[in-house]
């Protein structure tokens, strides 16, 4: 054997020497180790017999071009895994990389030197690196899409509308987002580690607050209405929900707070309660008004009768006078509480508010003293509305009496009414508050005066019935004026400091050129005409019956609607007018009117109710030439409705 | 040592030959078309094409180079940008790309390709010459461009080169063929080359 060749025996390759004609020369003893095929067993062998795979045609012409004597070949485990299948202890097959080169043998013949590198070492460092940058890379996927989960948490918590305040468990802040920093006016430089969240809060909160601390720390959650102090001192109202943060043993590292500014919504709740309150004060004293309406009108009945019969005896009449100015003192009070509580009826007339309100300066020049200035400031412009005048006017006196009341004690007094164009654009806080101003167009008069302002806790109170400051006031003066207001489909709101105050009222305003002037013509009684008088109340009844029959005319009575019926059936052509009760046993007024219409469809019918009226002119508005009306009605007021229905008749 | 430009354009072609024969090898193993260039043949000092390589990039190769003697002697390289050198054998072997520096595995895939695309040159162009030829083992190499000329066996010699550049639109690979002929073998070889142009 070549001593060269025996060098192969000791090298940490695979090595055999094949001849031209494939058969194994060489086979060193890694080769032995790993083929576990002894020297004696494959020298003198065809190779190809050997490892048959060779034969294929991508091996064997290499394997030939090397017996030609041309270039070395090189065979990768890659591409090929192995040349030569040796098993390895673990069953699996020894990946390879092979390189054959041609030697000269003594005999000038070409020979092909197998080298055989066991790449298994390889294999298994890349296998192992493989799965390392594998792992790496999907910790790294993960850790990427878990930053991209936190930045978007992050941004989502820093711009959410609600304000958001991270903790320590011991409560010092440790973040805060934009939405707390608008609400508040602090940034996050301002706060020092040492500022505790609840030190935000008012400190009427404090006792409260080391509870909620407590409850944090103890990992319970806590939601509460707080106050918080902004940056410039002012408080505002908050809706705070205040849960732990846990790791992962369960322990309290941090607290998150969300905060809502509910200032608005609180409002809106005060408002509800406001509206609510009036909604029921307006109730019971509705129910109290109309009881009232039909004892003064039995009173005031008995009154006018007791006072033509008591013509002859003089001092008798005038204590009766008298008396009766106190009944009407007593029903103007009912009335204006009938105001308040919308149970009265409003005359609706078109006027234009600008020259109203001229007329009206006249007119408040009376109450207002000379150490008063008072000014007007009207915007020109179409102020065409409809409405009761009267009952404006009478608003407005109430509050420049109040302002003159507010304004006498100081020098320098004044009082300013202003007149225009209520403009949705730039006053959208009042639409906030009183939303029905969006709809259509709106007069906004203003009457401001500088007096020392109404206290806060009084602000909401004023427009309450019998609520006064004013140690001889009755404490309706505002009342009515709300009621006015409202009537009119108005809205009145007050602001005060101590600069001054305003009063706000804002009134529907027409369609442009729609004003038309409106003469009604009051006629003369006519005394011979015989009149239905329906009502269940047996001393309203006897009174009204007493007083038509003393301003001349015939009447019937009829105790309820059914009754009415009745009698009209028996008189149908001689029945000129009716005066109905709305509400009635058996049968209410507007049924028994209708029966009464089938027998005699344009019969002039008055309703009179003690209720509001409001609710009755929905049923009585499908009746022509009717009226509804008000109890109690003084003598000559009904005397001209009859006359006008008769006449018209 | 005067070529002229016969002796140039007929050298040229020999080495496109041989070249378009290899890159025929490598379409059967990748099974995409490969886009030849002209070669550019050029004799010139082993310092100054270690300059001009040096200017003209400074970016890394991996290659695989062989030597060759026999009738003519010289060396013989495939050189790839890193990049694609990874592609290829990535195509070859149904891996998916994996960047950074090429693993012994790796490293053996494309000393493979480098062995039967030079294989096929040399061989090529030893046919066309009628030479007999010797090879070395191929060689694995990494580094600079200017870099290769030091692992030749030529230093301080002025070499004839001929320099072919390829690419395989499909998988975005490109590469380049780079044969030195020492200045030793030069005259025999143009004694070849002129024997071919008397024919």
């Amino acid at each position: 054997m070549n001593m060269a060749f025996e060098l192969l025996h000791v090298i940490p390759d695979g090595a055999c020497i094949i001849d031209g004609d494939y058969h194994v020369i060489f086979w060193n003893k890694r080769l032995v180790q790993w083929s576990g095929m002894s020297q004696e067993s494959v020298l003198g062998k065809n190779i190809m017999e050997l490892f048959p795979s060779l034969l294929r045609t991508k091996y064997r012409l290499r394997i030939d071009q090397v017996l030609d004597n041309g270039p070395p070949a090189i065979f990768s485990s890659q591409l090929h895994h192995h040349l030569l299948e040796f098993t390895r202890p673990d069953a699996s097959i020894q990946p390879q990389q092979v390189t054959i080169t041609p030697i000269d043998s003594r005999d000038n013949q070409t020979l092909a030197l197998f080298t055989i590198q066991d790449m298994s070492q390889h294999v298994r460092q890349i296998a192992s690196y493989k799965k390392l940058v594998n792992d790496y890379e999907t910790e790294l996927n993960q850790r990427q899409s878990l930053e991209k989960q936190n930045a978007k948490l992050v941004a989502a918590i820093d711009q959410a509308a609600e304000a958001f305040v991270i903790t320590s468990s011991t409560g010092n802040i440790e973040y805060i987002n934009k939405a707390f920093t608008q609400q508040t006016g602090w940034v996050l430089d301002d706060i020092s580690q040492k500022m505790s969240y609840f030190d935000y809060q008012a400190s009427h909160h404090s006792m409260a607050s080391n509870q909620v601390k407590q409850m944090i720390h103890d990992g319970d959650t806590w939601q509460g209405r707080r106050e918080i102090q902004r940056k410039d001192g002012s408080l505002f109202s908050v809706s705070i929900s205040i849960a732990p943060i846990l790791n992962h043993l369960g322990v309290v590292t941090h607290a998150v707070a969300v905060q809502e500014d509910i200032s608005g919504q609180i409002k809106l709740e005060e408002q509800y309660r406001q509206t609510q309150k009036q909604e029921a004060l307006s109730t019971l004293i509705g129910g109290i008004a109309h009881d009232f309406n039909n004892l003064l009108s039995g009173m005031l009945g008995h009154l006018y009768l007791a006072g033509r019969e008591v013509k002859a005896l003089p001092k008798t009449a005038e204590r009766l006078k008298k008396v009766q100015a106190v009944a009407n003192e007593a029903a103007e009070i009912v009335q204006q509480l009938m105001t308040f509580a919308r149970k009265d009826e409003i005359e609706k007339r078109k006027f234009p508010l600008d020259s109203f309100l001229k007329e009206f300066i006249k007119l408040a020049e009376r109450v207002v003293p000379e150490s008063i200035q008072l000014s007007i400031d009207f915007e020109h412009g179409d102020f065409a509305c409809q409405g009761d005048a009267e009952r404006l006017q009478q608003s407005l006196l109430n509050i420049v009496q109040n302002a003159v009341d507010s304004s006498t004690q100081q020098e320098g007094s004044r009082i300013q009414l202003n007149l225009q164009a209520f403009d949705v654009s730039e006053d959208s806080h009042w639409l906030v508050k009183h939303p029905v101003l969006k709809h259509g167009r709106h007069a906004q008069i203003t009457i401001w005066d500088n007096g020392p302002g109404i206290v806060s806790e009084h602000l909401e109170r004023i427009f309450d019935p019998f609520f006064t400051t004013k140690q001889m006031g009755s404490g309706l003066g505002l009342s009515v004026v709300a009621g006015n207001i409202k009537h009119n489909h108005g809205v009145v709101d007050v602001e005060s400091s101590a600069e001054g105050t305003q009063f706000h009222i804002w009134l529907p305003l027409l369609q442009e050129n729609t004003l038309q002037s409106e003469d009604p013509t009051y006629l003369a009684a006519d005394e011979s005409k015989l009149v239905l008088l329906v009502d269940d109340e047996a001393m309203v009844r006897e009174t009204c019956s007493e007083i038509l029959e003393s301003l001349g005319y015939k009447v019937l009575e009829a105790e309820d609607g059914q009754d009415a019926v009745l009698i009209m059936e028996q008189h149908t052509d001689d029945i000129d007018l009716v005066l109905m009760d709305m509400v009635m046993p058996r049968m209410n007024g507007p049924t028994s009117a209708k029966h009464i219409r089938k027998m005699s469809p344009n019969l002039p019918i008055i309703f009179a109710t003690a209720y509001d009226q409001t609710l009755s002119i929905k049923d009585t508005e499908g009746f022509e030439n009717s009226i509804l009306i008000a109890k109690p009605f003084h003598p000559d007021a009904l005397q001209d409705m009859i006359n006008r229905f008769l006449f018209q008749s | 040592m005067i070529v002229n430009e016969d002796q140039r354009d007929i050298l040229a072609e020999i080495v496109n030959t041989g070249i378009g024969r290899a890159a025929a090898a490598l379409n059967d193993m990748v099974g995409h078309k490969i886009h030849l260039n002209v070669p550019v043949v050029e004799v010139i000092d082993e310092e100054a094409l270690r300059k001009k390589w040096l200017e003209a990039d400074d970016s890394p190769i991996s290659s695989v180079l062989m030597e060759f003697d026999g009738s003519f002697s010289g060396n013989a390289a495939l050189v790839f940008p890193p990049d694609s050198a990874s592609v290829l054998v990535s195509a070859l072997t149904d891996e998916s790309p994996v960047a950074g520096e090429m693993d012994a595995l790796r490293m053996g895939t494309l000393t493979e390709v480098g062995n039967i695309l030079i294989n096929g040159v040399i061989g090529s162009i030893g046919n066309s010459l009628n030479a007999s030829m010797g090879f070395s083992l191929p060689t694995y190499i990494e580094g600079k461009l200017a870099e290769l000329i030091n692992h030749t066996q030529h230093k301080n010699t002025t070499v004839l080169v001929a320099n072919t550049t390829f690419s395989i639109d499909e998988l975005k690979v490109k590469g380049e063929f780079i044969l030195f002929f020492e200045l030793a073998s030069f005259k025999d070889l143009l004694v070849v080359i002129n024997r071919e142009l008397a024919l």
